[in-house]
């Protein structure tokens, strides 16, 4: 038997595979494999290595590795590309806005290194949030959770940026003050924009309750708004820096500028285009101021800050002060006496006022700086609002260019404003000066051309002195006292002409307007 | 001979245990097909097939513990399948003629199995083997060659071990009919010369 077995076994293994038939059959066997790969589940958790099948058909595996890879390829760029862009246009309540707010929004984050482009995102990231809810609003779909959660993302983004500008300002001052200046600009621009927003809103009960969900908004926005416009005050970048900003910004708007001009009307071109001289005058001036001073200009000393923070907001809240009071009178039912009052009032204040405008116009080397800065921080916000403007059409279509950046205007177009409005003042006084008298208001008729004819007198003062600002307060004054007037008299008869002449009053509503513009050039 | 009846190694991954079988077991597997079907060509389509087919298994969920038994249950099947299409009749004609014989208590003996080959010479009968009905030579290839065991090719041929003994030792004497009819055949021409 063994022999038999032997013998049998020895012949039998003279058959076998030849070397070239056994390498052909296991390449046939593993592109079987591969084609007929094991499902998913069936690879189980032991590694699988390839090794042994690469060895003798490495070809047909590399290909097969090309497609698994190629397969992987698609869907790393499916989740790293296309999950991300479309997450990008989600709003609160999405589903993928989650992947916005928490990962593709934090990577862009991680990814700003310097902190100026942090603080930048990060006010960037919170106009997004703005936006989102300002869509929801429009929708009817903001609802409170939504809206609180707007809020806290708001309130985290603001923090966020504060703090990089808190870090900001160990390494760099100016850089600091910079990213406040910019942070602030866009705070008032979506602070308007939500007031844009809210206006627009027709008066439905439906929409009213809509307005009020964003008014809360509003209001969240209006005091980081006001945070961060007294930060920004408070700050105080160096000339060159802030010069060099602004021209760089400046640059920047006149590109957009050029490549929005083929789509924007005429009436815009030209809107922007003041914007843009008004900038340029603004820089022009701060360049000459700086030119004629130089050695004030080595070192920023804080005696001189303090004049700076005293001598520039002061201005400004005595004359905010005194243009909304002139405004509610005019509106009111308001007896001449009363009126005459506050007049006395606001002269006092006026006083005031001309002290601190006289501060400014007398330039020191030290208010010089001062005034120099404050001018290129003007020109700064101004440019960084027009950027918006431009580049976001949000903004654009719920503000107008007028509410975001009023017009500034020259010396000359001020005195021109000035001399329109007193024209119509001195119509008024014509007019009133022929009216026929009752007992009943004489004594407040008599008392308030007095107080015109004052106004008046020191208007024309002012203009041959070349204040103008002192001017257009007395212009506004006169017209305000003008206006009570007519107001009372209008029922009483006049002597000749006068039904004409009172109608060509009526046709002169120039006047509200030019008084706001007024009131916002400061 | 039959001490190869270790368990597979069931580490690593299933593609890795697949090709590993393949490297064992596919000489083995061409040898058996092709002293089966004398066709080099088509014995190596039918091993191709044999891993295919194990393969498509696995895909399926299915756990296999030792490939052997699994690769020549279907190697058989396909070399079956072989004999359908090429000579159906001749097939069905041998299924036939085997079947129902119980054998006698000889035919069921180890021993004279044993004793019986111990008479042939190795070398003269694996020259015979072509020769033989597939029957017989499906038997003698498994158990010579393939040196499986009498359980193991019963499991296989879906037989019980007594057939399986049977057609061994009736292979056998067939084998020595054959060699001893070929001696005859060698003495009467060496005669007529």
């Amino acid at each position: 038997m063994k022999r038999f077995s032997q013998q049998f076994k020895k012949k039998s293994e003279t058959i076998r595979l030849r070397a070239s038939e056994r390498s052909d059959l296991r390449d046939r066997l593993t592109s079987y494999m591969e084609y007929h790969p094991l499902p998913a589940e069936r690879k189980a958790s032991k590694s699988i290595s390839t090794a042994g099948i690469m060895s003798e058909s490495s070809k047909r595996i590399a290909i097969s590795m090309t497609y698994v890879r190629g397969f992987a390829g698609a869907f790393a760029v499916f989740m790293i590309v296309a999950v991300p862009v479309v997450a990008e246009r989600s709003v609160p309540g999405d589903m993928l806005y989650a992947v916005k707010t928490n990962i593709t929004e934090e990577v862009r984050a991680s990814l700003t290194l310097s902190p100026y482009a942090k603080v930048e995102w990060e006010t960037k990231r919170l106009e997004r949030r703005v936006a989102e809810a300002r869509l929801l609003a429009t929708e009817g779909k903001l609802t409170p959770e939504v809206e609180a959660e707007v809020a806290q993302a708001v309130q985290e983004h603001t923090d966020a940026a504060q703090e990089g500008i808190a870090s900001m300002r160990e390494i760099d001052e100016d850089e600091a003050a910079l990213a406040e200046i910019t942070f602030a600009s866009a705070m008032e621009v979506q602070s308007d924009v939500l007031a844009g927003t809210m206006a627009k809103e027709p008066d439905s009960v439906d929409s009213v309750e809509r307005g009020q969900s964003i008014a809360v908004l509003a209001e969240i926005v209006n005091v980081v708004r006001d945070h961060a416009s007294v930060a920004q005050a408070d700050s105080k970048p160096s000339y060159p820096k802030l010069l060099a900003n602004v021209e760089s910004q400046t640059t920047r708007v006149y590109e957009l500028f050029e490549s929005v001009k083929q789509q924007a009307g005429a009436e815009e071109i030209l809107n922007i285009e003041r914007r843009l001289e008004d900038i340029g005058r603004k820089v022009a001036t701060a360049m000459d101021l700086h030119a004629n001073a130089p050695e004030a200009m080595v070192e920023v000393e804080p005696v001189i800050e303090k004049v700076l923070i005293e001598a520039i907001p002061a201005e400004e809240e005595v004359l905010a002060e005194v243009v909304p009071e002139a405004d509610t009178e005019e509106g009111s039912e308001a007896t001449a006496t009363t009126t005459i009052e506050n007049e006395s009032e606001a002269l006092v204040e006026e006083d005031v006022d001309a002290v601190v405008v006289e501060e400014v116009i007398v330039l020191t080397d030290e208010e010089r700086a001062a005034y120099t800065i404050a001018l290129l921080r003007e020109a700064l916000t101004g440019v960084q609002k027009l950027i918006i403007f431009m580049t976001d059409i949000d903004v654009r279509e719920n503000v107008t260019i007028d509410e975001l950046l009023p017009v500034t205007f020259t010396e000359q177009e001020r005195t021109e404003v000035i001399l329109t409005q007193l024209d119509v003042v001195l119509l008024i006084q014509a007019d009133i000066e022929r009216v026929v008298m009752t007992d009943a208001v004489r004594e407040q008729v008599v008392l308030g051309s007095d107080v015109l004819t004052a106004e008046l007198e020191t208007l024309t003062q002012m203009l041959a002195d070349g204040n103008l600002a002192q001017a257009e307060e007395s212009v506004a004054t006169a017209t305000v006292v003008a206006h009570d007037l007519r107001k009372l008299t209008a029922d009483l008869p006049r002597m000749v002409d006068t039904e004409e002449e009172s109608e060509e009053l009526e046709e002169v509503p120039d006047i509200e307007e030019s008084e706001e513009a007024v009131g916002d050039v400061e | 001979m039959v001490g190869q009846r270790k368990k597979d190694d069931i580490t690593g991954s299933h593609e890795e245990r697949f090709l590993k079988a393949f490297e064992e077991y596919s000489d083995a597997l061409f040898r058996h097909a092709f002293l089966r079907i004398s066709d080099r060509e088509r014995a190596i389509d039918v091993v191709h097939d044999t891993f295919t087919k194990v393969w498509t298994y696995v895909r399926n969920g299915h756990e296999i513990d030792q490939f052997r038994p699994f690769l020549y249950k279907v190697l058989n099947n396909l070399i079956i399948d072989e004999y359908r299409k090429a000579k159906e009749a001749s097939l069905d004609a041998l299924m036939a003629i085997e079947g129902i014989d119980e054998g006698t208590f000889d035919e069921l003996s180890e021993s004279t199995v044993e004793s019986l080959a111990a008479t042939l010479d190795g070398k003269k009968a694996f020259e015979l083997l072509e020769e033989m009905p597939d029957t017989y030579k499906e038997v003698i290839i498994l158990k010579f060659v393939d040196g499986l065991g009498p359980k193991e090719i019963a499991a296989l041929l879906e037989e019980s071990e007594n057939v399986v003994s049977v057609r061994i030792h009736r292979g056998l004497k067939v084998l020595r009919q054959m060699i001893g009819q070929k001696e005859k055949e060698a003495a009467a021409k060496v005669g007529k010369k």
